[in-house]
């Protein structure tokens, strides 16, 4: 069996492509969970949710500068780019649920497996390629991440497999063009999202114009989110994503030279009673037709596709309307928190919460009458 | 990103007090607003050892402190310049709420300032750690050349002893330390200049939508005055707040903006997002304020912090007339007035508190300055609002509360015989004037019976079209408008209250007059329905010449200690340093001779650099282990709480 998963350049797009479906999915359960906390409380919980949120942003521009630096686009428009929620990711020989849902002691649970430090696949052999294996439940993972384009019959072992392929993909082609006298960075330079717009996001962003950067710009990916092996603290003193949450489950913030599990720092308190009772994984068809909340539910959706379109737009030259893309944002917390901040009419228990359902297939006529958005926006 | 991250050493009275007898400290600084945060930054930089007294509690530089001032403002239903900080009878601050008009021959002592007229001053001033940046505005304009000589020129007011061409060097470390977001190629204007290839730390914010209207209906309206056309052109204003950084910045280097203060974790602070509560208080803390500075001179180490410590008292050295000691009173709650005496030193006093303070606190000492000057000259911008409705939506209350402005009323033959003039055009609608949104609901409920459905578009459509100008008026030196103090006026630790005694001239008259005159024409052009109306029983009427107007005051105290050319003409001299005390400083907007129609924090801030480079250079002299740039980097380096 081959041992490299990256043999030509369409593979490697189209892993950077899964890399910024995969950076993006972890988006709407952080969002989610960071509004439907009652304003003005749990603000350690807040912050730190927020703060991880901010970053796998960085994570997906970044992503995204890599790929434009290889001369393709990426396509946040493109179908099924969000996933359909519960989506599972790999851990290992394990694997886990994903989920829209409220903030709970089982949502900060999934948080932590979603920023736990990757086991590899390394010292083991599996008989798949490089960092993948076979898995029983194979059809229950929908993101692109997971499974290799030249191999789906496959499995990565986890999602530090996946960024180490791309980046022995990376190696490998850039000697082959070398070789030739060529390279594999033959993107537009002015395509690539620079500080100018992106800053104070828990990171800086890196240009990408060749290997050198594009290896600081994954590094940064894989360094952020998993952390240093065990290292609480990366050398610039920033916290890792794992360790963030993890202080949530002591109410105490980590101080550097701390022990992983003992946190010396400030106390504070994690209120999960102040918390609004979304539905988990709430759809459409949840909402009464008709209703307020889904008209609510509509318009978010609606202008969550347009926001994703927009960022799209920026990813592809148009820089300037990431600016006017933060009221977008605001627009987006004021839908998720008419939402998030009632209840389902037909439903005692729980409150409406963003679907994140795209209008992918249908026309955007068929979308308008199904979904009456015009007057909420 | 650990630079976000800091902790503030705070010491003891005891601590401070053993020492300051030790003669550990090289400066005491009084105050930690904008003016003592940059000293302490510049002198611990600099290796030197600062004890900074501050009359507030400390909690507002960890995050959770930050954000309680912002669920204060929120949750309060008034949204005046201080709503956000709690009560502190201790060391009480001016509220504009405070102010009612005055009747004539009667003190009104019932705010912390008291008004003895015959004009009620409705400025305010914060005391909290950052000062009143903890509620500035962030528009921050260089001064005209032309502002730094007007005596000599237009003979009103008093001159500099320094000019712009003087200060320039110094304006650029203010704009970097406050992070400015503008374009120089849009600033100078009407003399102001910049030093070749100069950019600002980051790019101008884009003007709002209202801007753009405004600027549609009265670009090019000119105006004949004193023999001169002036020709309206709206321009965008500098702002104190994040925007995109300029990558052109300090020789290609760029700049790093300064985000949200915070004990532990939390990376905010971002840029301007438009939120529009500028003032009091940004909730990204996009807008800068001088715990940022506070923090980075924390960061040093040797910066003392001591909080609930009200200095009452300036003590002199009989054979030499130098400071001996400041006194100060230690609270230990904000809910008790029970406090303890104390009493520190330094090779270096320095006052920092603001212009009213500073001068209360020296006239409190009995030390009025052998020139007689302290306490007098108090300037402050005086406000003319005038508001209207534009006949469309403007998409009032978006964006920054005020992005652009007029300038064109700010030069001139005319500053002979009338106040110049800035004019600002706010993006909050008729707020300052009305109490708008609030006010409009009331209306539309109380007057015109709306409710539900209806009441809410009435109040979008209201306030949609909202336009407001606010004419920023220069005020001249004049030695009757003055700060004093009397025994009959006590704060509940028993030091004097500031007293206020203010009356505007016919040259501000005539200037707030004409600024009238202007925003009737530009209503005119606009197509706009003018609503101002000043109305007799306001407690900032007056009429001129047979009209009525009323004034705000602009929150830019200053002049209380003025600076010039020797002993007999002022207070302090150009490096603010008292003419009568060989180791006193005081700083701030009180030593402008003329505040011309820039608002004063990046020329007071200007100024403190320039008094810290000489202060440096003095404590240098005699000063022994002075750590060199390159160590102080190091230590700074291996700072990572």
């Amino acid at each position: 069996m081959n041992d490299r998963i990256i043999n030509n350049i369409d593979d490697l797009h189209d892993m950077l492509d899964a890399a910024i479906q995969l950076e993006h999915a972890t988006i709407p359960p952080y969002l989610t969970a960071l509004y439907s906390i009652h304003p003005e409380t749990n603000l350690e919980a807040a912050a730190a949710i927020r703060a991880v949120l901010v970053e796998e942003m960085l994570h997906m521009t970044l992503s995204a500068n890599v790929l434009n630096a290889l001369g393709k686009n990426p396509d946040l428009t493109a179908v099924g780019f969000v996933p359909d929620f519960p989506t599972r990711l790999p851990d290992g020989e394990t694997d886990f649920s994903v989920s829209i849902d409220k903030f709970s002691p089982d949502t900060l649970e999934t948080f932590l497996r979603i920023e736990r430090p990757s086991k590899t696949s390394k010292d083991t052999t599996y008989s798949g390629p490089k960092g993948c294996l076979a898995r029983s439940n194979h059809h229950a993972f929908q993101l692109r991440a997971v499974k290799p384009k030249s191999a789906p019959e496959y499995s990565f072992y986890s999602i530090g497999d996946f960024y180490t392929a791309i980046k022995e993909g990376i190696e490998y082609l850039e000697e082959q063009a070398n070789q030739r006298g060529e390279t594999i960075f033959t993107g537009d330079p002015s395509l690539q999202v620079s500080n100018e717009y992106y800053y104070s996001g828990g990171g800086q962003i890196v240009k990408v114009t060749d290997k050198d950067s594009a290896f600081r710009a994954l590094s940064l990916i894989i360094e952020q989110g998993e952390g240093h092996g065990h290292e609480i603290f990366d050398s610039e003193g920033e916290i890792s994503h794992y360790y963030r949450f993890e202080q949530l489950k002591h109410g105490q913030f980590y101080r550097v030279g701390d022990q992983p599990g003992k946190p010396s720092g400030n106390k504070f308190e994690v209120d999960f009673d102040k918390v609004y009772p979304i539905k988990r994984n709430p759809k459409l068809k949840d909402y009464p037709k008709g209703s307020q909340i889904y008209a609510a539910a509509c318009a978010f959706n609606h202008n969550y596709q347009q926001f994703l379109s927009t960022v799209n737009k920026a990813f592809k030259g148009e820089q300037d309307l990431l600016l006017g893309a933060v009221c977008g944002m605001f627009r987006l917390k004021e839908h998720a928190s008419q939402l998030i901040r009632n209840p389902i009419p037909s439903d005692s228990e729980y409150h409406g919460g963003p679907t994140f359902e795209m209008a992918y297939e249908q026309p955007s006529k068929d979308k308008q009458a199904q979904c009456p958005s015009e007057k909420m926006s | 990103m650990s630079e976000a991250n800091s902790t503030m050493k705070q010491v003891t009275p005891d601590t401070a007090v053993q020492n300051s007898a030790d003669g550990k400290y090289d400066a005491v600084i009084v105050g930690s607003g904008i003016s003592g945060a940059i000293t302490a930054k510049e002198l611990t930089a600099k290796g030197f050892n600062v004890l900074m007294l501050e009359a507030a509690p400390a909690k507002d530089m960890t995050y959770k402190g930050f954000r309680s001032y912002l669920s204060t403002y929120y949750a309060n239903a008034s949204k005046d310049n201080n709503s956000p900080y709690p009560d502190n009878p201790n060391a009480r601050m001016p509220r504009s709420t405070d102010v009612s008009k005055l009747k004539p021959g009667v003190v009104d002592a019932k705010g912390y300032l008291v008004q003895n007229g015959p004009l009620a001053l409705d400025s305010t001033y914060t005391r909290v750690t950052g000062g009143t940046t903890m509620h500035w505005e962030a528009k921050i304009l260089r001064m005209l050349p032309d502002d730094f000589a007007i005596k000599s020129t237009y003979g009103v007011g008093l001159d500099w002893p320094i000019n712009y061409e003087d200060l320039m060097p110094y304006y650029q470390l203010a704009e970097r330390e406050i992070g400015v977001s503008a374009n120089v190629e849009e600033q100078g204007f009407y003399g102001i200049k910049y030093e070749p290839d100069y950019v600002y730390p980051m790019h101008g914010l884009p003007p709002s939508y209202l801007d753009k209207l405004v600027a549609q209906g009265v670009d090019g309206t000119e105006f004949e005055l004193a023999g001169e056309t002036h020709t309206v052109k709206v321009r965008p204003f500098p702002q104190g707040r994040n925007g995109v950084p300029n990558a052109r910045y300090n020789d290609g280097q760029g700049f790093k903006p300064v985000g949200a203060l915070s004990t532990y974790q939390v990376e905010q602070g971002g840029r301007c997002q438009g939120n529009n509560n500028c003032v009091p208080i940004c909730p990204v803390q996009a807008k800068y304020d001088a715990r940022k500075t506070l923090t980075a001179a924390a960061k040093t180490g040797r910066l003392d912090f001591l909080p609930q410590a009200v200095a009452s008292k300036v003590v002199v050295n009989e054979h030499d007339n130098s400071i001996k000691h400041i006194e100060f009173k230690h609270y230990s709650s904000t809910n008790s007035t029970e406090h303890t005496v104390h009493q520190v030193q330094g090779k270096r006093f320095i006052l920092a508190t603001n212009a009213i303070e500073n001068a209360r606190l020296m006239l409190a000492s009995q030390l009025p300055s052998s020139s007689g000057l302290m306490g007098k000259n108090l300037m402050d911008h005086t406000y003319l609002l005038a508001w209207g409705l534009l006949p469309q939506a403007a998409g009032t209350m978006r964006g920054t509360k005020c992005t652009s402005g007029i300038a064109d009323f700010r030069y001139g033959a005319s500053r002979k015989t009338q106040a110049p003039f800035g004019v600002d055009i706010h993006n909050d609608g008729w707020g300052w004037a009305t109490g708008s949104p609030f006010s409009d609901v009331e209306t539309l409920v109380d007057e015109e019976n709306k409710f539900g459905r209806e009441l809410r578009q009435s109040v979008v459509d209201r306030i949609s079209n909202q336009l407001l100008f606010a004419f920023m008026v220069e005020q001249p030196a004049q030695e009757s408008n003055c700060v004093t103090v009397d025994n009959k006026y006590l704060d509940a630790l028993g030091n004097q209250r500031p007293i206020i005694n203010y009356q505007l001239s016919d040259y501000s008259k005539a200037g707030i007059a004409y600024s009238r005159h202007t925003s009737k024409v530009f209503f005119q052009r606009l197509g706009a329905q003018d609503y101002s109306k000043y109305s007799p029983l306001d407690y900032g009427y007056f009429s001129h010449e047979g009209e009525d107007y009323y004034f705000r005051g602009g929150n830019h105290f200053s002049g209380t200690h003025v600076m010039g050319t020797s002993a007999l003409n002022s207070v302090v001299d150009e490096n603010q340093k008292a003419w009568d005390h060989n180791n006193l400083y005081l700083i701030g907007s009180g030593s402008m001779p003329s505040i011309g129609t820039s608002n004063t924090t990046l020329t007071l801030a200007a100024l403190c650099y320039k008094t810290s480079e000489h202060i440096i250079e003095e404590l240098s002299r005699y000063s022994v282990g002075v750590v060199m740039d390159s160590d102080y980097k190091m230590a700074k380096g291996a700072e990572n709480e």
